[in-house]
């Protein structure tokens, strides 16, 4: 088993830091999520992990050997990133199949017939200008490239952003079953957790530069409650457990629990439920003061 | 050479030879066009060739320059972002311009041979040399635009055009900045190849650290 491994990594903008002493471990054969808020430090830690752009301090490392310009380590490594549809000289002009093209050349087990079939089934037209393309079909298009890539790791950061319904669902397909007959590991980053989270066999999930938790999906979900009941009921109950974003109304009270260990039972005249990674996600989010953004 | 070097060079070499044919394509255009514009004049057919290579050859210094800055925000990032390594795009970047130069100097060269012209050949070579310095330039200039905005191009933009007003004045009033025509061309190329090297030395050391954007 493979192992991506980056350890503390810190990535600094000025006096900003991205990156605030971040580490991780991506094993292979998993399917992983990374969630995070706009301007959590998702695309910074990908593209840091894919030596895509260096890092402050830390270290990144596949298999133990450096992920920095080394050949054999980025062969096993695909991030497709969002495509800009601008560049710093005006609209992006390059047609897909040059796209396309780029990505064939350089991706060492790209499967052409692959790609042909999901150009198909996305129905994009390849001698279409990037700049002329809608934003489901920019989603395609990285989408086409991360999987045709046939990379061990392929790393997808918001491919779904943009897609009609159907499309989506083709592509949750399309993962579940890349994954099943190859074993590939995929990072998919999104903020559309609610349908993506049953796909997630481990989560990370980052916030202000910091990660928060990666975990298996079904154990960190184990351990989250939501708990609603009269105010004093509900305090008693969740006493002694770390509690997220609670909410009042009249004398009843909801919060989100996530304690250490599944809890065999709360007191009586609480009401437990499980919590969605989404909504537990926005409680432990939500809570520090900042306004959506 | 390693396997993905010989990717990112064929990659390259065939951005060149594109390169090369937009160079051809616009010699074929202009010379069309100013043979339109030539007809019936006098020496026409003379006019039709000092003009091919007067801006043939200027535009393969121009279109090196726009390429090289073009490239790090674009075509270089997107192959570092699809696995490139950073000493592939700097070689291939290289071999990418060395293959438009010789490709576009190729066809002048054969086009001066064939039509009885050699006087030329001396002029599309000194200018080939100026087009890889400015290819270096261009990288620098893609490379400090990638970083700090497209405030950087105006700034390059304005210093370019004070300094061709300054050379442009120069010339109206009977002086010239380098006397191109005598044995100063030697020392103009031996410049050239030299500051060249310096600036490939600045661009390895800029692509070093390159981002994706």
């Amino acid at each position: 088993m493979s192992i991506l491994s980056g350890k503390n990594i810190v990535k600094s903008y000025g006096k900003e830091n991205v990156l605030k002493n971040v580490s991780v471990e991506i094993e292979t054969g998993k399917i992983y999520g990374l969630i995070g808020r706009n301007g959590a430090g998702k695309t910074t830690l990908l593209s840091i992990l894919t030596a895509q752009n260096p890092a402050t301090q830390g270290e990144i490392t596949l298999d133990g050997k450096p992920v920095w310009e080394n050949e054999e380590s980025l062969s096993h490594i695909c991030y497709s990133r969002e495509i800009s549809q601008v560049t710093m000289f005006g609209p992006n002009t390059l047609k897909v199949k040059d796209y396309l093209g780029t990505a064939k050349a350089f991706y060492r087990n790209w499967d052409e017939a692959y790609a042909k079939e999901l150009v198909k089934l996305f129905n994009i037209d390849t001698k279409k200008k990037i700049s002329k393309l809608s934003k489901g079909m920019l989603s395609a298009v990285t989408i086409i490239v991360a999987l045709a890539s046939k990379a061990d790791i392929t790393i997808l950061d918001e491919p779904v952003a943009g897609l009609d319904v159907v499309a989506r669902e083709q592509f949750y397909k399309l993962i579940i079953e890349e994954y099943s007959e190859t074993g590939r590991t995929f990072i998919i980053s999104t903020h559309i957790i609610e349908e993506a989270a049953s796909l997630f066999e481990r989560v990370i999930i980052i916030d202000n530069g910091e990660i928060m938790f990666q975990e298996n999906t079904e154990d960190f979900l184990a351990r989250a409650y939501r708990v609603s009941g009269e105010a004093d009921a509900v305090d008693k109950a969740t006493e002694g457990f770390k509690i997220y974003h609670p909410e009042s109304l009249g004398r009843n009270k909801v919060v989100t629990v996530l304690a250490d260990a599944p809890v065999e039972k709360f007191a009586e005249n609480v009401q437990v439920e499980p919590v969605s990674l989404q909504n537990l996600f926005y409680a432990m989010c939500v809570n520090d003061g900042r306004e959506a953004v | 050479m390693s396997e993905l070097s010989k990717r990112a060079a064929k990659y390259y070499f065939i951005q060149g030879i594109k390169l090369v044919m937009v160079s051809l394509l616009v010699l074929i255009f202009g010379g069309v066009m100013w043979t339109f514009f030539s007809m019936g004049e006098a020496n026409a057919f003379e006019h039709v060739l000092n003009m091919i290579f007067s801006f043939g050859t200027l535009f393969m210094i121009m279109l090196n320059f726009l390429y090289s800055m073009y490239s790090p925000a674009w075509y270089d990032s997107l192959v570092l972002s699809m696995g490139a390594r950073r000493k592939d795009v700097f070689f291939g970047e290289l071999l990418k311009q060395i293959t438009f130069i010789i490709g576009t100097v190729l066809i002048y060269i054969i086009l001066a041979v064939s039509l009885h012209r050699p006087e030329h050949i001396i002029t599309i070579l000194t200018c080939s040399i100026i087009s890889l310095l400015m290819g270096a330039v261009g990288l620098i200039v893609g490379h400090k635009i990638k970083k700090y905005g497209r405030v950087v191009y105006i700034i390059f933009v304005f210093v370019n055009a004070a300094l061709f007003a300054t050379i442009g004045i120069r010339q109206a009033d009977g002086k010239t900045l380098i006397d191109a025509h005598a044995d100063s061309r030697y020392v103009i190329v031996s410049a050239a190849l030299l500051l060249f090297a310096i600036l490939e030395f600045v661009v390895y050391r800029i692509n070093k650290k390159a981002m994706v954007v």
